[in-house]
């Protein structure tokens, strides 16, 4: 059952990402090969048949699953290059500076706010604000300040880009900041979350009889309510490793970094039409993945949706 | 020395809506191996006794006076002090069994946590414990289950089970029958009276079932708005009741004919001044209304009205 | 186990982000009689903080306080309007689908299962990039597609509301379904539904800030994303004019924090509340 939902789910985006070029206003074949291309007109017709454009749109629609089952994503002509081995290669970038503050915002985030719920005292609310204040900060203003604080006034850190001797010690300095501001962010979110969750599961029976058991404080905290509570939390940070190529995409726009955002960022910018629908294709079978990860690991957590 | 004396104990709850006083005034004691049945309607109070024993009360209730039990002042202790109390020297029994265990942990992991926490031993071993228990019980192999994957009675039974795992010296069971039928009454009960006898514990039966009380109490205390109305041993309350709420009570049973008591149940908020069941009674007299009635002592048995002065 | 239809208590808890909130609405609503200048007029470039323009003016001589008193304008009907779509379509689906159960249910459920899976952002960024759209483009957009979370708790609240004694009653006396609906059922919905809007209200402003920060948006509507994302992309953050990005970055951080605490309250007095019944 939800096998047919995750394969349907894929089938009506991925066939959404066809559609989009080619119902936008505009040539389609501008829509599709990027606006800053220009090209003779012989060479536009022998494109045009190439792609199959000529071809009444059930053929093509063929032959983009086609490609797909292909991994072709296409050709950039801004970038001289195919899309996928473009896409590829700034992938392992953003995943450097993605990964740890997901990992990282997970634990923090849940820990604190596992704690702020169960127990409210001066210091919780204040961590609280602070927490809620990054939660509402737009990702990129926050980062716009820090650099221009810790970067422009102070000289702790680069400027921009990921590195640029390449040793171990040069790129951690680089992505030092970066990696903090996306850790914050993702903790406050979790933060938020797992807080509020804690206050509803503070309410429930089993609770008080843990207590009833003879149970402490933290013991209850942890060994009952940590678990119940964390379960909205699973779902949440699975999409998050699904959003992970899109994720920093603020982030390096503001650090210049030349990650799989600041990719998605320049398609934008030069209109490259193909890298954008290659990464939204990427980024869409990504999200997918989470959400049967994440399907997985709740199944595993609660034995009430295995039982089903 | 009784195992547990209640002295002058109230009870407040702070409300958006104002003071809840919730008990008030409760003295009530507990010999060893007896059991005491508390009676009432539902939202008088009962069970916030029971709750206030064990220190279990939310944190907008204020308590007063002082809970005895076995020579200590249980509202002195430390938490972490309490929390050693609990489970092993104190247990209780909760109405809703399906919702007082952990969904997403096994039956068998939740029946042995207090072996665990309480004595220190292995996992294994209290696991190995726990199942003993469970097999005795007629539960071969739920303990490998989730709550809700047994019924209401699978669970009330495995709740029994863990609440009296340590032979606790004191049982309290809140309102152990409350939406069982008919048959399933008596075996709750049974298995009740069986883990009391065993483990040669006192009882605290909490219900708002008369013939529940009758059949498994030694002695009985009748609450009414946060107040013992009446309070003495079962048969004499129950067999020739002197305060006209008991009599009213006993009237409302199924098997006297369902006769519901005039008047609705007063707001705990603010109580009706003097006997809080003037408004209701039959036998009101002046007195009544102005006056709140002491708490009579009169041979083994205790009254809280102007006419059994 | 009553759940009265009963106003939020007005506890003061409530009041600062209330204030925050309100402010900034009136700031749009009176735009042209607050604003010190027209926020298009050309006056000289660059200059810093001084009386006559107290936030100084931007790279085309824009007094930069007008700017950020217009942008409220776009910033917050951005917001405003793409929650009221979103939360209109995802009660209309939520509150069917948990009413009338059955296949209804089960297609509604399917379509709302479908669109949680989309990536949202992104394709509103891919969408808006083939555009080129208007702010009342980017509100459709956002608010076509940010609708199913709410759908869902919309469905599983009124799946508790209709086995309510008061709707069983109002079936048997014969009220036709949209009656009962409007009258016994979204009633006691509202208050699921209040705190989720604050909420869409509070990452539709986001999205937008983001959306034009990206230069997705239309530049001839200076909201508070794009006053930023010029002075980004027209060195006001390279020379350290503070004046120009930090202002706009408040009010979208501001607002934001304002929604969003009082959502967190109106979820918390929830759940008090329930304890209590």
């Amino acid at each position: 059952m939800n096998l047919a939902r995750y394969v349907i789910s894929l089938f009506v985006i991925l066939s959404l990402n066809f559609a989009i070029p080619r119902a936008m206003p505009g040539d389609t074949m501008t829509n599709l090969l990027g606006e800053d291309v220009i090209l003779d007109d012989t060479l536009v017709q022998e494109i045009r048949r190439e792609m199959g454009l000529d071809l009444p749109l059930r053929e093509q629609y063929l032959m983009y699953w086609k490609d797909i089952m292909h991994l072709n994503l296409g050709y950039s002509y801004h970038f001289h290059s195919p899309v996928l081995p473009l896409v590829l290669e700034r992938m392992k970038w953003t995943l450097l500076i993605s990964a740890p503050p997901l990992i990282v915002g997970a634990v923090l985030g849940t820990l604190l706010g596992a704690l702020a719920g169960w127990r409210e005292s001066m210091r919780s609310r204040l961590q609280t604000l602070i927490f809620l204040i990054i939660y509402s900060t737009p990702p990129y203003f926050l980062a716009l300040m820090s650099l221009y604080i810790f970067g422009f006034q102070l000289g702790w850190v680069p400027m921009k880009g990921f590195y640029t001797t390449g040793s171990a010690g040069n790129i951690i300095h680089h992505i030092i900041l970066p990696v903090v501001l996306m850790s914050l962010f993702s903790a406050s979110r979790n933060y938020m979350i797992m807080r509020g969750s804690v206050i509803q599961e503070r309410q429930m029976l089993y609770v008080l009889y843990a207590r009833a058991k003879g149970l402490y404080d933290s013991q209850i905290l942890f060994r009952h309510v940590f678990r119940n509570a964390a379960l909205p939390i699973i779902t949440l940070v699975a999409l998050d490793f699904g959003f992970i190529f899109s994720g920093a995409l603020f982030i390096e726009m503001v650090f210049s970094m030349r990650g799989m955002g600041n990719l998605i960022y320049s398609a934008l910018l030069y209109r490259d039409y193909p890298v954008l629908q290659g990464s939204f294709l990427v980024i869409t079978l990504m999200v997918i993945t989470a959400n049967v990860v994440a399907d997985v690991i709740y199944g595993i957590l609660d034995p009430r949706v295995r039982g089903r | 020395m009784s195992l547990l004396e209640l002295r002058s104990l109230s009870v407040t709850f702070s409300t958006p809506s104002g003071f809840v006083k919730a008990a008030s005034d409760v003295a009530m004691s507990l010999e060893e191996h007896e059991t005491l049945a508390i009676v009432g309607e539902t939202g008088c109070g009962k069970s916030v006794i029971a709750n206030a024993i064990m220190r279990l009360l939310p944190e907008n209730a204020s308590i007063t006076g002082s809970v005895i039990y076995r020579g200590m002042d249980l509202l002195k202790l430390s938490e972490r002090e309490m929390a050693r109390i609990r489970g092993r020297e104190i247990s209780i029994i909760f109405q809703n069994p399906s919702a007082a265990f952990n969904p997403v942990h096994r039956i068998l992991d939740q029946i042995s946590e207090p072996l665990l926490i309480h004595l220190g031993i292995s996992k294994h071993s209290a696991i190995d414990e726990a199942e003993g228990i469970l097999c005795a019980l007629g539960l071969n192999g739920a303990g490998r289950l989730y709550p809700f994957q047994l019924s209401g009675g699978m669970n009330q039974r495995a709740m029994i089970a863990c609440s009296s795992i340590l032979r606790p010296r004191l049982l309290i069971a809140d309102e152990p029958t409350k939406g069982l039928d008919h048959g399933m009454v008596n075996a709750a009960l049974e298995l009740i009276r069986s883990v009391r006898d065993e483990s040669g514990a006192s009882l605290i039966l909490i219900t708002h079932d008369l013939d529940v009380a009758l059949s498994s109490s030694d002695r009985i205390a009748v609450m009414y708005c946060g107040e013992i109305v009446e309070m003495g041993k079962t048969e004499d309350v129950l067999g020739d009741p002197a305060h006209p709420y008991t009599e009213a009570l006993r009237e409302s049973m199924p098997d006297r004919g369902f006769r519901p008591i005039p008047g609705n149940t007063p707001s705990m908020v603010s109580p009706p001044a003097g006997c809080r069941f003037h408004p209701r009674c039959a036998f009101k007299m002046n007195i009544c209304s102005r006056e709140r009635p002491p708490l009579n002592n009169s041979c083994e048995r205790s009254v809280r009205c102007w006419r059994c002065i | 186990m009553s759940c009265n239809i009963s106003a939020p208590k007005r506890s003061p808890r409530y009041i600062p982000g209330a204030l925050i909130f309100l402010t900034f609405l009136l700031m749009a609503v009176l735009a042209p009689y607050i604003a010190p200048h027209d926020p298009w007029k050309r006056y000289e470039p660059y200059l810093g903080p001084s009386w006559i323009h107290p936030l100084g003016t931007n790279d085309m001589g824009n007094d930069i306080l007008s700017e950020i008193i217009f942008g409220s304008r776009v910033s917050l009907s951005v917001g405003l309007g793409s929650a009221i779509i979103s939360t209109l379509i995802g009660t209309i689906i939520g509150a069917s689908a948990g009413y009338f159960r059955g296949w209804v249910d089960d297609m509604l459920m399917g379509i709302t299962d479908i669109f949680l899976m989309i990536p949202q952002i992104p394709l509103v960024i891919v969408v808006a990039a083939f555009l080129k759209p208007s702010p009342i483009m980017i509100t459709l957009i956002m608010g076509l597609l940010w609708w199913p979370s709410l759908a869902r708790i919309v469905r599983s609240r009124v799946l508790q509301v209709r086995e309510m004694a008061f709707v069983g009653a109002a079936r048997v006396i014969g009220f036709s379904d949209r009656h009962i609906i409007l009258t016994d059922v979204l009633p006691n919905t509202i208050h699921v539904i209040m705190p989720k809007f604050m909420l869409t209200v509070a990452s539709a402003m986001i999205a937008e800030a983001s959306l034009s920060f990206l230069g997705l948006g239309d530049p001839n509507a200076k909201s508070w994303g794009m006053i930023i994302n010029f002075a980004f992309s027209r060195g006001g953050f390279l020379n350290g004019y503070w004046w120009w990005y930090m202002p706009p970055g408040i009010c979208i951080t501001l607002s934001v924090l304002s929604l969003v605490s009082m959502s967190l309250l109106l979820e918390r007095d929830q759940v008090s509340e329930h304890v209590t019944s």
